[in-house]
C-alpha cells in the first residue's frame, strides 16, 4: 500500500520480466560505503556480470607490495601475490563467479581510501555498462531519508554522496541510458534544474473506499464489516495507510483474540 | 461484533476531535495494546524499546528463554512492524516513538533497566569469547593500508549497545561513543562513523551530548573531504556562547585542519594555539603534540604559500653579474658573521645568501617558527615514547634543514632516521627518501636522486596516495631538468600540475610554477625552452601570486632605502669640505676648500655600515623581535588569476576584490625601473574595473612581471582591449636619470678642479665655471630628478587613481627636515652654501606637492599654481644670498686663476682682476666679510699692488674674529704686503702677530704655518 509496498511490486515486475534490479532499505542498519553498496548491487543484480568488479576489490583488499631493503639506500620494490584470508587474487570459485575477499579497507589517509573506492566505482560502471547493453537494470531505494545525516534539512551522507554523483549523474549525463533508479523516502535530497530531463516525481496517491473496503474485508477477513463503517474508516484513516493497518489489527483482534497466557 | 465496532469508531472518532495530530494513532496503538492482554502488551511495549529486534532480543526483553520463537513470529502479524530480513523486526518509526514515550512518562526506571540489559546483550555479542577482528597490513610493516574482515553483525551490534549505554548512562554512553568513533574516523571508515552518530542522535541527549555529536558529524565532512560544509558547522559549534572547553578545543583543531587543507594558513594557526593552550593546560599530551607538529606544519604551509626563495633576476651581462655576486656577497656579511657566531651546530639561519635578500625574511621566520613547533612536537612524542611521532617531527626539521640550504647536513640526518624502526614501514620510508632526494638533488647527485625518486613513486602508486604521487613527479621532473633532460622535465612538471589540480592542492601547484618560472628566468636557457616553459605555465587555470613582505615593515623598508642617496650626499656635504691654508705666490698664504678624499672614503664606509646595520637590524627583527601574531596580522594579500576574474584575498583568505577580465577599463602602472626591470619595492599595477574599483598589485609581489604577462594573456583571451600604461619612469635611462648622472659626473669634476688635482685654464670664463660649480655643488642636478621620482610622479599616480595613502604624510616629513634645518641654522646649517640653499627650495617644493595632495584632493586643479607659487616664493628667500654666493664663486675662482698665471710668470689677465673684484658684489649682497676680503687681498697681492692688498686684509683682520686662525692669517699676509714698503708698520704688525700667536690657542696650527712662512721671509 505504501511506498515499501510499491517498491516491492516494481521489484517483483522487474523479475517477471527477467530484468535485474536491486532493492536496498536504508532503514535495515547497515552502513553503506562504497564497498558495501557495489557488493550488494552485485550479488542482486547477478554476481557473474561483475567478475572484473570482484576482482578489483580483492586487488584492493589484497597485499600488493613487498618492500625489501637492497642496501643500496634506494627501496626494492617488488608485486606480491601473497595470500590473505581464504582467496588468492584471480581465485575463481564455480566456473564464472569470482570470490570475494569480504574485507573492509582502512587507511591513515582520505585520498588513499579515496582512490580504491575510485578504482572500484570505475570497474562497477565498467561491468554496469555491459549488463544495461543487455537489458534494464533497476536500482530502488527505499527509506531513502536515512541518507541523510540530520533529520532536518538535508545533509548527505556516504551513501547518498555516492548514488548521487556516480549512479545518478551518469543516468542524468546519459552515460547510463537503460538503467533505471527508484528513491523513495520520507524526504529527498533537492535536485536542481539540470535534473529536470531525469527525474520524475511519483507522489503515492491516497487510496480509495474501495482498496479499504478491499484491504479490511480481504487481507484482514474482516468480512463482516458494512459500507457505512467502512466510509467511517476511510474518512477517520484519511489515506494513511499506516493508520489503516492498526485500525485492521484493532479490529481483527477484537474478532479473533489471542491466548494472552503464550506471550 | 457490529457493536465493538461501532463504540470503538466513536471512541476513535471523538479522540481524533479531541486532541488531533497523532491522536488517532495513539488512540489505535492503544486500543492494540488494551485488548491484547497485559503479558502481551508488556511485550509489545517492550518491544518498542530497541531500534529493533530478534528472537534473541525477545528472550531479553521477556526475561524468559521459552516461547520466544514463536512470539517472535505471532507478532509478525502486527501491521506496525516491519520485517527487515535476517530475521529481525522493527516497529514502524511513529509507533515506536509514541510507545517510547509513553515509557519516559510512566516507567523511566524500568525503561533505563531495560536498557542496560540490552548494552550488556549487544555488548557481549558484539565481541564474543575468544573471537578476533584484527586489522590485517596490506603491506608489511605498514598500518598505513589495512583490512578487517567484513562483519555487518558484529558493527550493528555495537552501535546497538552504543545507543542503549547512552539511554541508559548517558555519560558514559557519550565517552564510548566518542572512543568508537574515534576509531572509525582514524581508519576512515566513515559509512560506519556516520550510521553511528545517526543511531546516538536517536537516544535522548541534552544540549552538551547534541554538540559533541554536532562536531563528530563535522568530522565525518571532514573525513569525506567536503570541506566547506564541514568547516560551516565547525564555526556554527564555535559560535555558540558558553561551548564546553574541551569540545571547544577539539573544534579549534578541526576547524584549523580544514583551514590548513584550503589553504588559510593564517587562520588555522590562530585555532591551533588556541586549542593547544587548552590540551596543554589539562594535561592531554597527546593531542598537545599533535598540535604541536599541526602548528609547524600551518606555519611552513604559510611559508610554503607565500613562496619559496626569492629567485633574483640574473643579468645576462657577466660584469653585472659579478656585480650583482659583489652586491649580495656585501649585503649578507651581517648574516656571515651571524653563521660564524652560532657555528655549525646552530643552523638557525639558512645560508647567508637566502638571509641576504629582504624578501626571504618573512619565509625564514616563518620556517623558523614551524622548526620550533616540529621541535616541541618532537620533545613531547619523545617523552610519550612515540617513536612514529618523534620520526614525523624529526623528518620536518630535517626539511627545514635542507630549505635552509644545508642538504649535506639534512641528507646525513636523514641517512641516521632511515635506521630507526618506524622507517621500517615502506610508506614513511619512501617519504624520507623522498628527503634525501632532495638533499641529493640539492647536491647535484641526480642519478641517486632518481634511482631514490622512483622507488618512492612506485610505493605511493601502490598506496593510492596521489598527493605524494604527485610530488615525487614533481621531484623527478627537478631532476631531469637539472640533468638536462627537458622533455622529462616538463613532462613530469605537467603531470604533477594535473594531479595537484585536480586534487585542488593549490600550494603544491604553485611550487611547481615557481619551479618552472625560475627556470625560465635562468640565463643560458634556450628561447625555445622558454617558450615550452611560458606555454606550460600559461595553460594553468589558476595562478596564485603573494606578497613576500609584511605590510608596515615593507614601508620601512621602502622609506629607508628612499633615504640612503639624500643621507649619502648630505653626509658628504658636511663632512668632505676642509679648509685648508695654502702658499701662493709672493708669500701669499691663502685658504682654500679642500673635498678630502680620505673623509669622502671614510664616511661612504661608515655609511655603508650603517645601512648594513639598518638592514641586518631590519632582518633581526622580522626574523626574531616581531610577535609572530602580528607577522600572521600582516601576511600579503594574495593575488589569485583565473580564467574569468582576477581577485585579492587578505591574509585570512577572504575576498577583498575580484574583478571579471570583461570588466577591466584601466590597466595603470608605475613601475620604477634602475634600467628596465621594476624595482620591487617601489612599484605598483592596479586594474580598475568599471565601477572605478582599484585592484592593486604590489611589486613586491612574487613574480611580479610574470603577474604582468599573466594579466596581459588573460586579458586577450577575454577579448579585452585594455593595454598597460605605465606612469611610472626608468631611473637611469630618462631625462632625470640622465640629469642625476651628469649631476654626480659633475660632482667629480667640480671636486678635482677645487682640490686643485686638475687646474683650471686661465682663459676659461670664471663666470661659467663659477656657474657649473655652484650648480653642480648645489645638488640640483640630483635634487630635481629625486623630487620627480618621490613626489611628482607618485602623487600624480595617486590623484590619477585617488587612492589614499600615506605617501604625502611621508613627503611632508622629507620636505619639513631641510626647511627646518635652513631656518633653524640661519642657512648655513651645511658648509656647502649653495647646498644650503638648493635643499631649502627643494624641501619647500616636497612640502607644497604633499600638502596638494594630502590636503586639497578635490581641488587637484590648483596644484600648479600652489606649488609655483610655493617654489617662487622659496627661491625668492634664498635668491640674494644665492647670487652673493655666486659671485663669491666667481671671486674665488678669478683668484685661483690669477695664481696660477702668476705661477707660471705670466700676468694675470684684466678679466680675472675684475671677476677677483666680484668678493665686493658678494659682500655687498650679504656675504662674509672676512673671506670677500681675503680673496681682494689675495688677487691684489699676487699681482703685486702691495698697498691695495696691504688694505683689503686690513680689513680682513677688522672683520676676523678676535684672536682666531683667520685673524692671525689676515695679520701674515698684512705684514706681507706692508713689508715692501713700509717697514715700520710692518713691524708693528709683527709684534700683533706674535702676540696673537702666543696667546692664541686656537690659531695655533695657522701660526705653525706662518712660522714657517716668515722664517722663509727673513731669510
Amino acid at each position: 500500500m505504501g511506498k515499501s509496498w510499491l517498491l516491492k511490486q516494481f521489484a517483483n515486475e522487474a523479475a517477471g520480466r527477467g530484468a535485474p534490479s536491486v532493492l536496498i532499505d536504508f532503514s535495515d542498519g547497515q552502513a553503506y560505503d562504497v564497498l558495501t553498496l557495489v557488493r550488494r548491487f552485485r550479488d542482486s543484480l547477478g554476481a557473474s556480470h561483475f567478475n572484473k568488479l570482484t576482482v578489483a576489490i580483492n586487488e584492493a583488499t589484497a597485499p600488493r607490495l613487498v618492500i625489501s631493503d637492497n642496501g643500496g639506500g634506494g627501496t626494492g620494490v617488488s608485486f606480491g601475490n601473497s595470500q590473505i584470508g581464504d582467496v588468492r587474487i584471480g581465485d575463481v570459485a564455480g566456473r564464472n563467479i569470482i570470490k570475494d575477499n569480504l574485507f573492509i579497507v582502512q587507511a591513515d589517509n582520505p585520498l588513499v581510501i579515496q582512490v580504491i573506492e575510485d578504482r572500484i566505482t570505475q570497474v562497477f560502471f565498467e561491468c554496469l555498462g555491459e549488463l544495461e547493453a543487455i537489458g534494464p537494470v533497476l536500482f530502488l531505494f527505499d527509506t531513502y531519508e536515512r541518507t541523510s545525516q540530520f533529520g532536518e534539512g538535508w545533509s548527505s551522507n556516504v551513501t547518498d554522496r555516492w548514488i548521487t554523483r556516480e549512479l545518478l549523474t551518469r543516468v542524468r549525463d546519459g552515460r547510463l541510458r537503460n538503467t533505471v533508479v527508484v528513491l523513495a523516502g520520507r524526504r529527498l535530497p533537492s535536485f536542481g534544474a539540470e535534473w529536470a530531463e531525469v527525474v520524475g516525481m511519483l507522489p503515492i496517491e491516497f487510496f480509495t473506499q474501495a482498496d479499504v473496503a478491499t484491504y479490511l474485508r480481504e487481507n484482514r477477513g474482516l468480512s463482516n464489516l458494512t459500507d457505512i463503517e467502512v466510509q467511517t474508516l476511510y474518512s477517520a484513516v484519511q489515506g494513511s495507510p499506516q493508520l489503516l493497518g492498526i485500525i485492521g489489527d484493532n479490529l481483527e483482534q477484537a474478532v479473533r483474540p489471542g491466548d494472552d497466557d503464550d506471550w | 461484533m457490529t457493536g465493538d465496532i461501532h463504540s470503538y469508531l466513536s471512541d476513535m472518532l471523538s479522540a481524533a476531535k479531541s486532541k488531533g495530530g497523532d491522536s488517532l494513532l495513539t488512540f489505535n496503538i492503544d486500543q492494540v495494546l488494551r485488548s491484547a492482554g497485559p503479558r502481551k502488551a508488556e511485550v509489545l511495549r517492550r518491544c518498542a524499546i530497541p531500534r529493533w529486534f530478534d528472537a534473541s532480543i525477545l528472550r531479553v526483553l521477556r526475561e524468559s528463554d521459552e516461547s520466544n520463537e514463536r512470539i517472535f513470529e505471532q507478532m509478525r502479524e502486527f501491521s506496525f512492524i516491519r520485517d527487515l530480513g535476517d530475521g529481525r523486526m522493527a516497529y514502524h518509526d511513529q509507533v515506536r516513538q509514541i510507545l517510547l514515550a509513553e515509557w519516559v512518562e510512566q516507567r523511566p526506571a524500568e525503561l533505563t533497566q531495560i536498557h542496560r540489559r540490552l548494552y550488556s546483550y549487544f555488548n557481549n555479542r558484539m565481541t564474543p569469547p575468544g573471537s578476533t577482528r584484527r586489522a590485517m597490513q596490506l603491506v608489511p610493516e605498514s598500518n598505513m593500508l589495512s583490512v578487517v574482515p567484513m562483519s555487518i553483525q558484529s558493527d550493528m551490534f555495537r552501535r546497538e549497545a552504543l545507543y542503549h549505554l547512552i539511554n541508559a548512562d548517558p555519560i558514559r554512553g557519550m565517552d564510548e561513543l566518542r572512543a568508537a568513533f574515534k576509531e572509525l574516523e582514524s581508519a576512515h571508515r566513515l559509512a560506519d562513523a556516520e550510521l553511528l552518530l545517526q543511531v546516538a542522535g536517536e537516544a535522548p541527549l541534552n544540549s552538551l551530548q547534541q554538540r559533541w555529536l554536532q562536531y563528530m558529524r563535522a568530522r565525518t565532512q571532514q573525513g569525506s573531504l567536503n570541506l566547506e560544509v564541514a568547516a560551516r558547522q565547525f564555526e556554527a559549534l564555535r559560535a555558540m556562547p558558553d561551548l564546553d572547553p574541551e569540545l571547544g578545543a577539539e573544534t579549534s583543531r578541526s576547524l584549523a585542519g580544514v583551514y590548513s587543507e584550503t589553504g588559510q594558513w593564517a587562520r588555522a594557526t590562530r585555532l591551533f594555539r588556541q586549542s593547544l593552550e587548552y590540551f596543554r593546560r589539562t594535561g592531554n599530551q597527546r593531542a598537545a603534540a599533535d598540535t604541536m607538529l599541526l602548528l609547524g606544519e600551518a606555519y611552513q604551509g604559510l611559508g610554503i604559500s607565500t613562496g619559496s626563495w626569492h629567485v633574483p633576476h640574473v643579468p645576462e651581462h657577466e660584469l653585472l653579474r659579478y656585480m650583482q655576486i659583489v652586491w649580495v656577497w656585501l649585503i649578507g656579511i651581517p648574516f656571515q658573521i651571524a653563521a660564524l657566531l652560532l657555528g655549525p651546530h646552530n643552523r638557525l639561519l639558512p645560508i647567508p645568501e637566502y638571509c641576504a635578500r629582504y624578501q626571504n625574511w618573512l619565509l625564514i621566520r616563518l620556517y623558523n617558527t614551524a622548526r620550533m613547533w616540529y621541535a616541541q612536537a618532537r620533545d613531547a612524542y619523545r617523552r610519550l615514547g612515540d617513536e612514529g611521532g618523534m620520526l614525523r617531527a624529526e623528518q620536518r626539521v630535517i626539511d627545514i634543514l635542507r630549505l635552509y640550504g644545508y642538504h649535506e647536513e639534512a641528507r646525513a640526518q636523514v641517512e641516521a632516521l632511515l635506521k630507526r624502526k618506524p622507517a621500517r614501514d615502506p610508506y614513511w620510508r619512501a617519504w624520507l627518501e623522498r628527503t634525501l632526494a632532495e638533499c641529493h638533488l640539492a647536491a647535484n647527485n641526480i642519478g641517486s636522486a632518481q634511482v631514490l625518486l622512483t622507488n618512492a613513486l612506485a610505493v605511493f602508486r601502490e598506496f593510492g596516495d596521489v598527493r605524494r604521487e604527485a610530488t615525487i613527479l614533481m621531484l623527478q621532473g627537478q631532476a631531469a631538468m637539472q640533468a638536462g633532460n627537458i622533455d622529462a622535465a616538463l613532462g613530469g612538471f605537467a603531470k604533477s600540475l594535473e594531479r595537484y589540480r585536480t586534487l585542488g592542492y593549490a600550494a603544491a601547484r604553485e611550487r611547481i610554477l615557481h619551479e618552472l618560472r625560475a627556470w625560465k628566468h635562468r640565463p643560458g636557457v634556450s628561447e625555445g625552452v622558454r617558450q615550452r616553459i611560458a606555454s606550460l605555465i600559461a595553460a594553468e587555470p589558476e595562478k596564485r601570486y603573494v606578497g613576500r613582505f609584511i605590510s608596515s615593515y615593507l614601508r620601512l623598508l621602502q622609506i629607508a632605502s628612499v633615504m640612503a642617496l639624500p643621507t649619502a650626499l648630505l653626509l658628504l656635504a658636511v663632512v668632505a669640505p676642509t679648509t685648508n691654508i695654502i702658499s701662493l705666490t709672493n708669500g701669499v698664504l691663502s685658504t682654500a676648500i679642500f673635498y678630502d678624499p680620505l673623509r669622502i672614503t671614510v664616511a661612504l664606509a661608515l655609511l655603508t655600515l650603517f645601512y648594513l646595520g639598518v638592514y641586518a637590524s631590519l632582518a633581526a627583527a622580522v626574523i626574531y623581535v616581531l610577535p609572530i601574531s602580528r607577522i600572521e596580522r600582516e601576511q600579503p594579500d594574495v593575488i589569485v588569476t583565473r580564467p574569468d576574474q582576477i581577485a585579492r584575498y587578505d591574509s585570512m583568505g577572504n575576498l577583498a576584490l575580484e574583478t571579471p577580465w570583461a570588466e577591466v577599463r584601466r590597466w595603470l602602472a608605475l613601475d620604477r625601473s634602475v634600467w628596465d626591470r621594476p624595482l620591487p619595492l617601489y612599484s605598483r599595477t592596479f586594474l580598475e574595473d568599471a565601477a572605478g574599483r582599484d585592484l592593486a598589485i604590489d611589486g613586491i609581489t612574487g613574480w611580479y612581471g610574470d603577474v604582468q604577462t599573466d594579466i596581459a594573456q588573460r586579458l586577450t583571451v577575454a577579448g579585452s582591449q585594455v593595454e598597460r600604461q605605465n606612469l611610472g619612469y626608468r631611473l637611469l635611462r630618462s631625462k632625470s636619470g640622465a640629469s642625476a648622472v651628469t649631476g654626480i659626473v659633475l660632482l667629480l669634476l667640480v671636486t678635482m678642479f677645487e682640490n686643485q688635482w686638475l687646474s683650471l685654464p686661465i682663459w676659461f670664463p670664471a663666470g661659467l665655471y663659477a656657474l657649473v660649480s655652484f650648480i653642480t655643488l648645489s645638488g640640483v642636478l640630483i635634487l630635481v630628478p629625486l623630487a620627480y621620482w618621490l613626489a611628482t610622479r607618485p602623487l600624480k599616480f595617486q590623484h590619477i587613481l585617488q587612492l589614499n595613502e600615506i605617501w604625502p604624510n611621508v613627503l611632508m616629513v622629507i620636505g619639513a627636515l631641510p626647511v627646518l634645518l635652513y631656518i633653524l641654522s640661519g642657512g648655513t646649517a651645511l658648509s656647502i652654501n649653495a647646498m644650503n640653499y638648493s635643499t631649502f627650495v627643494w624641501g619647500v617644493y616636497m612640502l607644497a606637492e604633499a600638502f596638494v595632495a594630502r590636503y586639497m584632493v578635490a581641488l587637484r586643479s590648483l596644484r600648479m599654481p600652489i606649488v609655483a607659487l610655493a617654489t617662487l616664493l622659496a627661491l625668492l628667500v634664498v635668491a640674494q644670498p644665492t647670487y652673493a654666493s655666486y659671485r663669491w664663486q666667481v671671486s674665488y675662482t678669478a683668484k685661483g686663476q690669477v695664481a696660477d698665471a702668476v705661477a707660471v710668470g705670466a700676468a694675470p689677465t684684466m678679466m680675472s682682476e675684475v671677476n677677483c673684484s666680484a668678493a665686493a658684489d658678494a659682500r655687498a649682497l650679504g656675504d662674509d666679510a672676512l673671506s670677500t676680503f681675503t680673496i681682494q687681498g689675495d688677487c691684489a697681492a699676487m699681482s703685486g699692488n702691495w698697498e691695495e692688498a696691504a688694505g683689503y686684509y686690513g680689513e680682513a683682520v677688522s672683520s676676523a674674529p678676535q684672536n682666531s686662525e683667520e685673524q692671525a692669517l689676515a695679520l701674515y699676509n698684512q705684514w706681507n704686503a706692508v713689508r715692501r714698503y713700509d717697514r715700520s708698520q710692518s713691524a708693528q704688525i709683527l709684534v700683533q702677530l706674535n702676540n696673537l700667536c702666543a696667546t692664541s690657542h686656537q690659531a695655533a696650527l695657522a701660526c705653525i704655518q706662518i712660522a714657517g712662512q716668515l722664517d722663509g721671509s727673513t731669510h
